[in-house]
């Protein structure tokens, strides 16, 4: 009897114990890694100190690989009817998403909060990333853009004002002409250099008055006479030996701290690593421009899945609205580097402090009044950028003229975008 | 009485092969005619998909890419199967003789095959580097051209996937040549010595032509082998400079999961398997006809 009372008591125990770890919501959010630095580990101390303000859920932050890896388990999960609750992405992803049918409209959250005034503190150019054809799907998380570095010591070196950047099109020929070294045939010192990606042709398209796709995202103007003008300036560049035909991003920031360039466009995720492994006195700038200054964003969003229950998705936007609060912007751009989200976000004490020991980051944040949401902004985004890419590469290299590039690419564009209209 | 007994194997047969079989059906045959299904939609938007006919193999057969996708994989496949088959048979028939170290030579031109082709891609990422990589290094030593970009530049990246594939591939091919070498009887070789045959007679009028069912099985292994790899061209070069290393697998693979253009790569999906089934043919059929076999 006595056996069975402790039994009963131990099961009673045990139930009661499960009970309640059951009853907090436990959301999975799905997240990709896709700088350099311990960002997995980041991300578990964002969640933890989540959880521990909100005893009521709890947030599982599972890596999922890069950006095409995350979108490509959210949709297979979603579609095996087991979707994760939470999952960031890229621009071009979040169209995929809303195409496929399994991340859920923010509208009705962003009403209740308030609308307008709620998405007012973020910067307008990341929204445009959020905005699926006039729908808000989405919430910025990690951002980014390209941004201009140049070597001061080189500068000075060439005869130039290591405090004025070139600030046109004109003046980036200029200036690279005037960096440019050679030792015979080879080239021991590059202007500049604009790694391969179709990022950047969009910025020049761009910076030149033109546009790269429409509103509803289901027509492009790959071959505009501005688009074709921005790839021969691209082209120009590299005939006349001022860049190496071929960089990645990586290779970029890699030369320019061996100071093997003496200028280059990158990501302003590359601050960081520029800063700890420059031995020289170097700046930031805002890119060149053209007709008009614009610079184009990047990075991931969050957005919340559409096939899971009602109080799942209300526990998500919880989670997905304090990821963005001011204090965790400024802390998430802090630790990684990406450009914080939201205005406010700069006036957090330990952000201001951050600002005036490292100013270009303010240098980041100046140059989003000149943001364009990441094009190409369509259904398909991520084919239409390869198209890009290819039309990119090609011309580049010499094997295609621009022009003949960028109609290829249209036309494989049209062939896309077709059955979206 | 018969008849049931005849009926009672002929069911313990198919019970036999009952469980593989229905792996076959769930994992093969299912799968195969399912992108022959889905190869004639196109998605459009809300996760709906139209019914497009033939219009998918319209496009990618009148598209530039497919075609250069095509021409790369010849490249690759003629690149790489070539080199890689010859070193094999050079190999097994190097180490079949009695050696010193012969087992110590045999693991090492054997052990690519044991390292997972992602892991050893990675390994030549480094080796292949501009400025930093070995083989540049090697080439300064010997005054030869040293300043190649083997991973970004056209022609040198498709001759880095091909020698990561023959590094890769030519162990493997060799093993199956040493066991091809090793079922050819010593006594042909010792009546040939005592005809007065010399080494290169020996080779050619016995040790090839009785090699030659081994040959032709490695020869097509290797080809199908060639249209099945797409390891190195996902680690070391995701299909550029300007698609000159996008092979038929790595566009199946970018359409299906990259750009979720299943309808494409359900398309690209069928003609890969077309390919992989005529060669598939190709050797049953040689089997009965071209190859020398003693009976």
């Amino acid at each position: 009897m006595r056996r069975f009372l402790v039994t009963a008591l131990v099961l009673l125990a045990v139930f009661s114990v499960t009970v309640i770890a059951a009853d907090p919501i436990v959301l999975r959010f799905y997240f990709p890694v896709g700088v350099a630095g311990p960002l997995a580990r980041y991300m578990g101390e964002l969640a933890d100190e989540f959880n521990k303000a909100h005893p009521e859920i709890i947030v599982e932050p599972i890596y999922s690989g890069g950006y095409p890896e995350t979108l490509q388990r959210s949709l297979t999960a979603s579609k095996a009817g087991n979707p994760p609750d939470v999952a960031l992405l890229t621009a071009a992803d979040v169209w995929t998403a809303v195409d496929e049918n399994i991340i859920l409209s923010l509208e009705a959250f962003i009403e209740a909060e308030g609308g307008d005034a709620f998405l007012e503190p973020y910067f307008q150019a990341f929204l445009e990333d959020c905005d699926v054809a006039g729908e808000m799907f989405a919430i910025p998380f990690q951002k980014s853009t390209p941004i201009f570095y140049y070597n001061k010591d080189m500068f000075r070196e060439a005869g130039l004002d290591p405090d004025k950047p070139p600030s046109t099109w004109v003046e980036l020929k200029d200036y690279a002409s005037k960096l440019v070294k050679k030792s015979g045939d080879k080239t021991v010192r590059w202007g500049v250099e604009i790694p391969i990606d179709q990022w950047l042709l969009s910025a020049f398209i761009m910076q030149n008055g033109g546009v790269v796709n429409n509103e509803e995202g289901n027509e492009t103007y790959l071959n505009s006479p501005e688009a074709v003008e921005a790839l021969e300036f691209m082209r120009s560049l590299v005939a006349e030996g001022l860049t190496p035909a071929r960089r990645l991003f990586g290779d970029s920031s890699a030369d320019f701290v061996a100071g093997t360039t003496a200028m280059m466009y990158n990501s302003t995720g590359s601050l960081t690593f520029v800063r700890d492994s420059a031995t020289f006195d170097w700046g930031v700038a805002f890119l060149p421009m053209n007709v008009v200054r614009a610079v184009p964003t990047g990075g991931g969003q969050l957005v919340i899945m559409s096939g899971i229950p009602e109080e799942r998705q209300k526990a998500a936007w919880e989670f997905v609205k304090w990821m963005t609060l001011p204090e965790q912007a400024a802390k998430w751009s802090m630790l990684t580097g990406y450009v914080a989200v939201r205005e406010d976000a700069f006036d957090v004490p330990a952000m201001k402090e951050y600002v005036e020991g490292f100013p270009f980051a303010l240098k980041a944040r100046e140059q989003l009044q000149y943001a364009v949401g990441e094009p190409p902004a369509t259904h398909a985004a991520r084919q239409i950028a390869r198209f890009m890419t290819d039309a990119l590469e090609g011309a580049i290299a010499g094997i295609i003229t621009p022009k003949n590039a960028l109609d290829a690419a249209q036309e494989e564009a049209e062939r896309v975008l077709r059955p979206y209209r | 009485m018969r008849m049931t007994k005849k009926w009672r194997t002929y069911l313990l047969g198919y019970l036999l092969i009952l469980p593989s079989f229905l792996f076959l059906i769930v994992f093969t045959y299912y799968p195969v005619f399912r992108s022959v299904w889905l190869s004639l939609f196109q998605r459009v938007s809300g996760g709906v998909t139209k019914f497009v006919g033939l219009a998918n193999y319209e496009y990618m057969f009148g598209s530039r890419l497919f075609k250069q996708v095509i021409l790369n994989n010849l490249v690759y496949s003629i690149g790489s199967v070539i080199p890689a088959v010859l070193l094999g048979l050079l190999f097994a028939i190097l180490l079949n003789k009695k050696l010193r170290l012969r087992g110590a030579f045999r693991f090492s031109i054997f052990y690519p095959t044991m390292i997972p082709i992602a892991a050893a891609s990675m390994v030549w990422i480094f080796l292949f580097s501009q400025s930093y990589g070995l083989l540049n290094k090697v080439l300064d030593i010997i005054s030869l051209p040293s300043n190649i970009d083997w991973l970004n530049t056209t022609p040198y990246a498709m001759v880095s996937i091909i020698i990561v594939s023959v590094w890769k591939f030519s162990g493997y091919y060799m093993l199956l040549f040493l066991s091809g070498l090793q079922s050819i009887d010593e006594s042909l070789y010792e009546a040939a010595v005592i005809e007065g045959a010399n080494s290169w007679q020996k080779f050619r009028k016995i040790t090839l032509p009785l090699l030659s069912p081994t040959t032709f099985f490695v020869s097509l292994m290797a080809i199908i082998n060639s249209f099945q790899s797409v390891d190195q061209v996902y680690v070391m070069t995701r299909g550029g400079p300007y698609n000159t290393t996008n092979v038929l697998l790595y566009y199946i693979y970018q359409n299906g999961f990259v750009y979720w253009d299943t309808g494409l790569a359900s398309s690209a999906s069928v003609v890969l398997f077309s390919i992989l089934l005529i060669f598939t043919f190709v050797y049953y059929f040689g089997l009965q006809h071209f190859v020398h076999y003693e009976r």
